[in-house]
C-alpha cells in the first residue's frame, strides 16, 4: 500500500460526457420507490397528536369492537351518530393526518359508491347510502389506529390477542430488516446511479448484482443477529412487558367505545 | 481467566485462527491488533463462546468451554452474564422494537424482577448519555446512537469481560472520545476489556497490553501496550500503520 504508484494517463485528463440512456429512468424509478417506501415508515415515529397516547392494546381493542357494531347495525341513527362523532374526531386532529385520513377513507368510499351504481340505477336503493358510509366510516377507523400508532407498539399490542411473544418478536425483527434492506438496497441503487454514466442495452442486469449482494448480507446479518442473542443470554424465550400508566386518554376512548355501543343497541 | 491454549479455528477450509496461545486475567485491558482478516473478530466469537476451536483448548475461570457445555442451559446463560460483546456493526446487534426492549433484553433473559430491569434500563441509558430514548426505535437511530444502545444493552447485563470489536469505525470525534473514556472507566472498574482496533487515534491510555496478529493469522507479538505502539518499524512491517 505504501509503494508509489505510477497514475495512468487517462486519469490526468477529463473524460467527454455520454449521452443519458434509458437506464437512468430504471434506475431512478427504483430509487423514487424505496425512498417513499423508507420515509413512509419514518414518518410514522413522528405523528404524535392525542390519539398516540391511548394505549395502543385499548385502541385497537376498540377498533375491533368499533367495526364490529359499524359492520352489524342495519340502523341509519345509528349510523349517523357514529358518522357525526367521526367527522368530530377528524375537525380536531393535525392537518396532516386529517389530510391522509380524508384521501384513504374518501377514495374508498367513492370507489364503494360507483361500485354500487348499477344496483342503484336498477331500483334496488335499499341500503346504498347506508353501505356508502359504513364503508367510509371503517376506513377512517382504521385509518385512525394506523396513522397515529407506531409499527412497534401495534405489534406489541398483538399480545392482547394472545399472539406469542416469541412471534411478537420475529415480526419486530421482520420491520427492522424491512427498513435495514430497503435503505441498504437504496444505498446500492445510489452506487449503481453514479457509476451509470454511459448507455448500457441490458438496463436490468446490475439488479442481480444487487439482489445477490443483499442476499448475502442478510444470510451474514440473520447469523450475526442470533450471535447476538445468545450472548444477552438468550434461550428460546422471550417476554415482552408492555405496561404503561393510564393515561386519562385512555378513559376517554373507553367511554367514547361505551357509549357508542350503548346507542347501538338503543337505535337497533 | 481467559486461557487460550494453541487455538485454531477455520471458516470451512479458511484458516481463520493459527494456534493462538495466550491468556487474560481479570481487570487487565488488551488491544487486538491486526491487519484487516487477521481473525480479531473470529477471536472475540471464540472468547465469547459463540464458536468452539477446531483444535487447542479454551478455558474460562477454570471450566474448559466445549459445545457440549454451553448446550447446558444454566451453566451458557451465567457464562453469557460473564462475557459482554459489542458487535462492530450495532445493525445485527440490535433487534428489539424499541431502545427500552433492546436493553431489557439481557437482564429479562437473567430472570431479573421488572424494578430491577427497569432500574438498570435507566442506570446503562444515563450511563451512555441516552437518557430519553426509551421509545425510540433503534434502527431509526443515527450510527453512533446505535452504538451507544449496543453498549447500553451489554452493560445491562454487568459482564465480567467487555469485548469490543472496532468500536471506533464509524464514529463521530465526540462518539470516539467518550468512547474511550468509558473504557478507561470500565478497567477503573476492575472489568477485562478486550478491543479489537487498527486506528490508535482515541484509544491512547486505554489499554496496558496489546496483542498483534499477522496476516497469516498467528499470534505475533504480545506486549505491553507503550512500546508495541511505539515500536514503528515493526507496525510498518505488519501492514498495521
Ligand atoms: N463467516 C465467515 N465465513 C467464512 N470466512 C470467514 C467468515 N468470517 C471471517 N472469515 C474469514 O476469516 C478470516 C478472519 O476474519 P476476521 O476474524 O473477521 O478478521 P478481522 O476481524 O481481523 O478483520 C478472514 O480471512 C475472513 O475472510
Ligand atoms: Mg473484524
Amino acid at each position: 500500500m505504501n509503494e508509489k504508484k505510477n497514475i495512468p494517463q487517462w486519469l490526468m485528463k477529463p473524460d467527454e460526457l455520454f449521452e443519458v440512456g434509458k437506464k437512468e429512468r430504471f434506475i431512478e424509478k427504483n430509487i423514487h420507490t424505496l425512498f417513499k417506501l423508507l420515509a413512509a415508515i419514518r414518518s410514522r415515529s413522528n405523528d404524535h397528536c392525542f390519539l398516540s397516547r391511548i394505549h395502543p392494546a385499548l385502541k385497537l381493542f376498540s377498533l375491533v369492537v368499533l367495526l364490529f357494531l359499524i359492520s352489524l347495525s342495519r340502523s341509519m341513527v345509528f349510523i349517523s351518530t357514529v358518522g357525526s362523532c367521526m367527522l368530530l374526531l377528524i375537525s380536531i386532529l393535525p392537518v396532516n393526518i386529517m389530510k391522509r385520513i380524508l384521501i384513504m377513507s374518501l377514495t374508498a368510499a367513492v370507489f364503494m359508491a360507483v361500485t354500487l351504481l348499477p344496483a342503484f340505477l336498477v331500483g334496488i336503493h335499499g341500503h346504498y347510502l347506508l353501505i356508502v358510509v359504513k364503508v367510509w366510516l371503517t376506513v377512517s377507523f382504521s385509518g385512525l389506529l394506523v396513522l397515529t400508532t407506531s409499527w412497534h407498539a401495534l405489534i406489541a399490542a398483538l399480545k392482547l390477542f394472545r399472539v406469542p411473544d416469541l412471534f411478537i418478536l420475529i415480526l419486530d425483527i421482520t420491520l427492522k430488516y424491512i427498513v435495514i434492506f430497503s435503505d441498504f438496497t437504496l444505498n446500492m441503487f445510489y452506487a449503481l446511479k453514479l457509476r451509470s454514466v454511459g448507455k448500457t442495452a441490458k438496463k436490468a442486469a446490475p439488479v442481480a448484482g444487487i439482489a445477490g449482494t443483499l442476499f448475502l448480507k442478510s444470510k451474514e446479518m440473520s447469523e450475526d443477529l442470533y450471535d447476538a442473542m445468545v450472548c444477552r443470554g438468550f434461550s428460546g424465550h422471550y417476554t415482552t412487558q408492555v405496561k404503561r400508566q393510564w393515561h386519562w386518554m385512555d378513559t376517554a376512548c373507553s367511554v367514547f367505545v361505551l357509549a357508542l355501543a350503548l346507542s347501538f343497541f338503543y337505535f337497533r | 481467566m481467559i486461557d487460550l491454549k494453541k487455538v485454531t479455528y477455520s471458516y470451512a477450509d479458511h484458516t481463520a485462527l493459527s494456534e493462538i496461545t495466550m491468556k487474560i486475567e481479570q481487570g487487565e485491558s488488551v488491544a487486538l491488533i491486526g491487519p484487516n482478516g487477521s481473525g480479531k473478530s473470529t477471536l472475540m466469537k471464540v472468547i465469547s463462546g459463540l464458536i468452539y476451536p477446531d483444535r487447542g483448548t479454551y478455558v474460562f475461570d477454570g471450566t474448559k468451554i466445549t459445545e457440549k457445555q454451553m448446550k447446558e442451559a444454566s451453566f451458557s446463560k451465567s457464562f453469557h452474564k460473564q462475557t459482554g460483546f459489542v458487535f462492530q456493526n450495532p445493525d445485527t446487534q440490535l433487534f428489539c422494537g424499541s431502545v427500552y426492549e433492546e436493553i431489557a433484553f439481557g437482564p429479562n433473559q437473567m430472570g431479573l424482577s421488572e424494578n430491577e430491569v427497569r432500574s438498570r434500563v435507566s442506570d446503562s441509558l444515563e450511563l451512555m448519555g441516552i437518557s430519553g430514548f426509551e421509545e425510540r426505535e433503534p434502527y431509526h437511530l443515527s450510527g453512533g446512537e446505535k452504538k451507544r444502545v449496543a453498549i447500553a444493552a451489554t452493560v445491562a447485563l454487568n459482564p465480567d469481560v467487555y469485548l469490543f470489536d472496532e468500536p471506533m469505525n464509524a464514529l463521530d470525534p465526540k462518539s470516539k472520545r467518550f468512547l474511550r473514556q468509558f473504557m478507561i472507566d470500565l478497567t477503573q472498574a476492575g472489568k477485562t476489556v478486550i478491543c479489537s482496533t487498527h486506528d490508535f487515534s482515541y484509544v491512547d491510555g486505554v489499554f496496558q497490553r496489546a496483542a498483534v496478529f499477522s496476516e497469516d493469522h498467528r499470534l505475533i507479538r504480545d506486549d505491553d501496550y507503550e512500546s508495541v505502539i511505539n515500536d514503528r518499524a515493526f507496525l510498518r512491517e505488519q501492514n498495521i500503520i
